[in-house]
């Protein structure tokens, strides 16, 4: 994700009132992480079920948080979602970002070949940082209250 | 020690301000049982083993003038012990954390979760928790009198024998969560 990318992912939290991030690290959002870092408002989880979890329990709270996974950790979040978060109706996005199928390292290629499949069955909405309107269209679907958001990166 | 007389223990202590979250299985029956007129302080999670410490932490974080009672049996905990680094680094002082350690999966038939001399205590203190385990009921009336048991996150092993459970939870999650979220806005 470049620069621009980044800012706009930013720049759109904000107006969602997007307050904490809750992320098992992944490559290519780093300025993300330390947007938030900066104000003590990002969380590195060692797990992304665990992440699932802390984030559930913010919501209840009262506070917006988003969860951020690589592609590879969407199978770990999968119980934590469909058993807490699901189960118990308490809704956040979480924002899947994607190396892509075009990526040097065949396991990840792999990986985003088949996780697309489960994000497809779990009914996914795309959004492209690189647009213009991406700020307008992340504010739509959590207006809809759509979980699963996948992005490049 | 007797796993209802325990968590009656922990009960006992659930002041105006003390939430309650417990795991799945035969800890959340029993207080389901416990807690008939608390109901808005209790999540009682009834799946994603392994979650109460994260949920906990998250619920913790989001309204610090709350007292968070987090209950985990120790199987639950093996499954996400990267949970325990997570609450040491960011959790700012308001939850406490009981692990029952029955030794076992009791409700799948009593597998064994540890080995021949490991104690789960020592895995907590080892991520700087401080730690406590409590083998006879004494012992949890003591953590409560500890001060920094309402000042710091810290954590009370405790040893609990075998025992059936009472009865299930027979109340929509969807209600358990709204009802427990309603309680923590209005706590100030």
């Amino acid at each position: 994700m470049n620069t621009a990318q980044t800012h706009r992912l930013v720049d759109a939290l904000y107006p969602c009132r997007i307050n904490y991030l809750i992320v098992v690290p992944a490559t290519g959002l780093e300025a993300v992480f330390e947007h938030f870092e900066a104000r003590e408002r990002c969380i590195y989880a060692t797990r992304e079920e665990e992440a699932v979890a802390i984030a559930t329990g913010l919501t209840l709270g009262g506070e917006k948080p988003v969860v951020v996974m690589a592609q590879a950790g969407v199978g770990n979040a999968l119980n934590a979602v469909f058993t807490l978060a699901d189960a118990y109706g308490v809704y956040f996005p979480i924002l899947v970002c994607f190396r892509g199928k075009e990526d040097p390292n065949l396991v990840q290629r792999i990986s985003a070949s088949q996780t697309h499949l489960v994000l497809e069955a779990l009914e996914f909405a795309p959004i492209s940082w690189e647009a213009a309107s991406s700020k307008e269209e992340f504010r739509d679907l959590l207006d809809r209250r759509r979980r699963w958001i996948k992005c490049a990166i | 020690m007797e796993r209802g007389e325990a968590l009656k223990k922990i009960v006992d202590h659930l002041h105006a301000d003390v939430c309650l979250i417990s795991p799945l299985g035969y800890i959340t029956r029993d207080l389901f049982s416990l807690t008939p007129n608390l109901r808005e302080r209790c999540f009682y999670c009834m799946g994603s083993m392994g979650s109460v410490v994260p949920l906990a932490l998250g619920v913790s974080l989001a309204r610090p003038f709350v007292k968070v009672f987090a209950i985990e049996g120790d199987g639950s905990l093996l499954m996400n012990l990267g949970s325990l680094v997570t609450l040491r680094r960011y959790a700012r002082g308001n939850i406490s954390l009981f692990v029952f350690d029955n030794r076992c999966y009791e409700s799948t038939g009593g597998q064994p979760s540890q080995p021949n001399g490991f104690n789960i205590e020592d895995v907590c203190r080892a991520t700087g928790l401080i730690t406590y385990a409590a083998t006879q009921p004494r012992q949890i009336e003591n953590f409560f009198e500890r001060r920094e048991t309402f000042t710091t996150s810290s954590v009370l092993v405790v040893k609990v024998d075998l025992s059936p459970p009472t009865q299930r939870v027979d109340e929509a999650p969807e209600l358990i969560s709204d009802r427990f979220a309603k309680w923590l806005t209005s706590v100030h």
